[in-house]
């Protein structure tokens, strides 16, 4: 036994810290979940800034909103001149 | 003079001076802790949305009488708030989104409130369709069909409290503090105003349509 060990220990530990090596490799996390450091440049790009969203809601409200009055007028205008004549074509008689 | 025709220009007119106002209100409010700036949209988003499914409810009422009584009023009614709904649906999904792209850090997703509220939306747009397209007679249809737009109404609203959503529940409205409350409020009566003046003026739109197809009709006898 003692000649065992002194012929093939240092092949029998070399094996088993290959084998340590390659488990801890195997059950380390995978790169996507690790850490990655960035420059200081790098954080400032990846902020979305508020101001351009709120001022395209506020916009868009407004925009649509009145996209709606203007063709509402327009309509309502369109409809009363034209019952106007034809009423005025009727004379007294009521529809 | 009927009521609504005398009603228009005092509410057109509170309208005007609250919005006019509405920004520096809004300026007012002080920020939320975790949304920051963007968090401004609720002061416009949450009155069209409440708004919108008032009209869309209110449709449904106004389509019900109709199928029962048969009235030009009634129809004129159901037909004006169904487009109203539909304008503030076309505004609640597209800002909606554009404060969802920040707090969430996504334009839009598939959870209760959002998909309900689109399929809400596309009813009343497919109720609008009815009435340019359906030709005679499209009105009964129209009007069962705002019936079945309407009973989404209570869905949209309590499915955030029902599901798990990203969408903050119904409880935040009423337990804003007093410095939010005040802007939001006076935004509620902003809209409130200027919704009843959309309302009154699409139905008489609609009533002086009406009159003016039963004027060429009695002219060509």
């Amino acid at each position: 036994m003692k000649r065992f060990w002194s012929r093939f220990g240092p092949v029998v530990l070399t094996g088993l810290f290959v084998l340590a090596v390659a488990l801890v490799r195997l059950h380390a996390q995978p790169a996507d979940e690790a850490y990655t450091p960035v420059g200081d440049d790098d954080i400032g790009g990846e902020r979305l800034p508020a101001t351009p969203l709120v001022f395209a809601a506020y916009a868009a409200v407004w925009v649509m909103l009145l996209l709606y009055v203007v063709s509402l007028w327009r309509r309502l205008g369109r409809v009363e001149r034209d019952l106007s004549e034809v009423m005025t074509k009727l004379g007294g008689r009521q529809p | 003079m009927t009521f609504g025709n005398r009603l228009v220009p005092v509410l057109l007119a509170t309208a005007i001076v609250t919005f006019a106002a509405a920004p520096y209100v809004i300026d007012t409010a002080p920020y939320e802790s975790t949304m920051g700036l963007v968090q401004r949209i609720f002061y416009f988003h949450v009155p069209v949305a409440v708004l919108l499914l008032a009209t869309g409810l209110l449709c449904g009422v106004g389509s019900a009488f109709y199928l029962k009584n048969r009235t030009d009023r009634a129809d004129a009614f159901a037909l004006a708030c169904a487009e109203v709904t539909f304008v503030y649906g076309c505004i609640v999904l597209v800002v909606g989104p554009l404060w969802a792209r920040k707090a969430w850090g996504v334009w839009w997703d598939w959870e209760p409130r959002l998909t309900m509220t689109l399929v809400m939306w596309m009813i009343f747009g497919a109720y609008l369709l009815l009435r340019r397209f359906g030709g005679a007679g499209s009105e009964a249809l129209a009007a069962a069909v705002g019936v079945f737009g309407s009973v989404l109404v209570p869905f949209v609203y309590w499915s955030v409290n029902m599901w798990r959503t990203l969408h903050p529940k119904t409880s935040v409205v009423p337990t804003l503090p007093a410095p939010m409350m005040g802007p939001f409020l006076w935004c509620a009566v902003a809209f409130l105003a200027l919704t009843t003046v959309l309302v009154v003026l699409r139905m008489r739109l609609e009533l002086s349509r009406v009159a003016l197809e039963r004027a060429y009709i009695l002219l060509e006898e």
